[in-house]
C-alpha cells in the first residue's frame, strides 16, 4: 500500500497514514532514516537512495533462471544398505498427493513452486515494463497480484525444512547434497532480495530511479 | 463503531481462530508422520520431532523447529484472539497494530514442518528398509496454519483504529 498524497492548499505536505489513517508531516529524509506515523509507528516513508530498476530486474531474472535450475536437478538423495532415493521439490508434492493428502500436497506446491515462480515473473514483467512500455499494461493489477503473492512465496522456509530433513535423514541413513539444493537456496536468497527491493514505486512508469518510497 | 462493510470481516476473522484453536488439539496430539527404518516403526507427533532434533545434540535447529512449528502457530491464535477481543477499545492501539504486524511477519514460518514432511516422504520410499508415511496430524497442522494465516490477512491493521471515537476511518 502505497500512503497517499492529502493536498490541502497548504504548502506544507502531509503524507496520510496507509495502515491508521492519521495524516503525517511530510518531510524530505535524511539517508538511512524513515517518516514514521507518530499515532501507529508505521513506516509511511522510507529513504532509498539510488533504488534502481535495473538491479530489481536483474535480480528477478537470476532468480527466474534458479527457479527453473531448482525444480528441476534433485536436491538431496538418501540411502539406506545400498537403496537410494533421490527427490526434487515436486517429488515431496506427488508423495503427498499419492498418499491421500492432495490439499497438503497442494500447499507444498503453491508455496514452494507456484507462487516463487509467479512472484519473480511478475515483477520481471513490471521492471521489463519499465524500459519497454506498451500500451494498455495492466500495471496496477499486477502490483496488486505481485503484493498478494509474495507472502505465498515460501522458498525461504523451504531451505530451513531441507537442513532439518537433511540431520533427520543423517540418523537414519547415509543423506547426500546435490547441486539442486545450491539452487534452492540461491533462489530463496533471490526471493528475498527482490521482496526487499520490489516497491509500486519502482516500477510506476515514471522514473528508472527512486530516492524515497512510500511504504 | 463499525463500517458496515468491515463487521463481517472481524465475524470471519473471528469464526476462523476459533476453528484454529479447536484444529490446534489434533494438529498437536495426532501423529505427523511415521517413520520406519529397518522394521523399527516410529510415530512423531511434530512435538516429538522437535526433541528427536534436540536428543541428536542439535539444539539450534531444534530450537528453530519449536519456534516455527509450536510457538508461532499457538502465538498467532492467542494474539488473534486478544486482537479480537480488544477491537474497537481505545487502549493499547499502536502496541496491538505492532503485534499485528508481527503475526504477518511471522506467520508463514509454520509451514517449514509441511516443507520438512514432503523432503522426508519423497527421499523416504526405500520399501523394507526405509519407509515415512504422512499421518493424519499433518493435515489438521496445514489446516491450522491456513486458517491462521486467512484470519490475520481478513482482520486489517486499520480496523484497530476504527473506535466507537474516531473521526477518520
Amino acid at each position: 500500500m502505497k500512503a497517499s498524497a492529502i493536498t490541502d492548499g497548504d504548502s506544507v505536505g502531509w503524507l496520510q497514514c496507509p495502515e491508521c489513517a492519521a495524516p503525517c508531516r511530510d518531510r524530505a529524509l535524511l539517508p538511512r532514516t524513515n517518516l514514521r506515523c507518530r499515532r501507529c509507528g508505521v513506516i509511511v516513508k522510507r529513504f532509498a537512495e539510488g533504488r534502481r530498476v535495473q538491479w530489481l530486474w536483474a535480480i528477478a531474472t537470476a532468480g527466474l533462471i534458479f527457479w527453473v535450475l531448482a525444480n528441476v536437478e534433485p536436491i538431496l538423495t538418501f540411502s539406506v544398505a545400498g537403496n537410494k532415493q533421490s527427490n526434487q521439490i515436486v517429488t515431496g508434492v506427488n508423495s503427498l498427493w499419492s498418499e491421500g493428502y492432495d490439499s497438503v500436497g497442494a500447499l507444498v506446491f503453491v508455496g514452494a513452486i507456484a507462487a516463487p515462480g509467479v512472484h519473480l515473473a511478475l515483477v520481471w514483467v513490471l521492471a521489463a515494463g519499465q524500459f519497454w512500455p506498451w500500451p494498455g499494461f495492466p500495471r496496477g493489477k499486477l502490483i496488486q497480484c505481485v503484493e498478494w503473492v509474495s507472502t505465498w512465496n515460501l522458498v525461504p522456509v523451504y531451505v530451513v525444512a531441507m537442513l532439518v530433513a537433511v540431520v533427520k535423514l543423517d540418523m537414519l541413513g547415509q543423506v547426500m547434497w546435490h547441486q539442486g539444493a545450491l539452487w534452492v537456496l540461491l533462489l530463496a536468497i533471490c526471493s528475498l532480495l527482490v521482496g526487499q527491493w520490489f516497491h509500486p514505486d519502482l516500477v510506476n512508469g515514471k522514473h528508472q530511479e527512486v530516492n524515497d518510497v512510500g511504504r | 463503531m463499525m463500517s458496515e462493510d468491515d463487521s463481517w470481516r472481524w465475524q470471519a476473522s473471528a469464526a476462523l481462530v476459533i476453528s484454529g484453536l479447536i484444529l490446534y488439539v489434533p494438529a498437536n496430539v495426532l501423529p505427523v508422520m511415521t517413520m520406519t527404518i529397518t522394521g523399527d516403526a516410529q510415530s512423531l507427533t511434530v512435538w516429538g520431532g522437535v526433541m528427536e532434533l534436540y536428543d541428536s545434540g542439535l539444539w539450534p535447529l531444534a530450537l528453530i523447529v519449536f519456534a516455527a512449528s509450536l510457538v508461532v502457530p499457538f502465538g498467532k491464535l492467542v494474539t488473534l484472539s486478544i486482537l479480537l477481543c480488544t477491537h474497537g477499545s481505545e487502549r493499547y492501539q499502536r502496541q496491538r497494530s505492532t503485534l499485528l504486524r508481527l503475526v504477518h511477519r511471522i506467520g508463514s514460518w509454520s509451514m517449514v514442518d509441511i516443507f520438512l514432511l514432503s523432503i522426508l516422504l519423497a527421499v523416504g520410499q526405500l520399501g523394507v528398509f526405509a519407509s515415512v508415511r504422512a499421518k493424519p496430524g499433518a493435515f489438521f497442522f496445514a489446516a491450522v496454519m491456513m486458517l491462521t494465516l486467512v484470519a490475520a490477512k481478513i482482520y486489517q491493521p486499520r480496523m484497530i483504529w476504527q473506535t466507537r471515537h474516531s473521526s477518520i476511518a
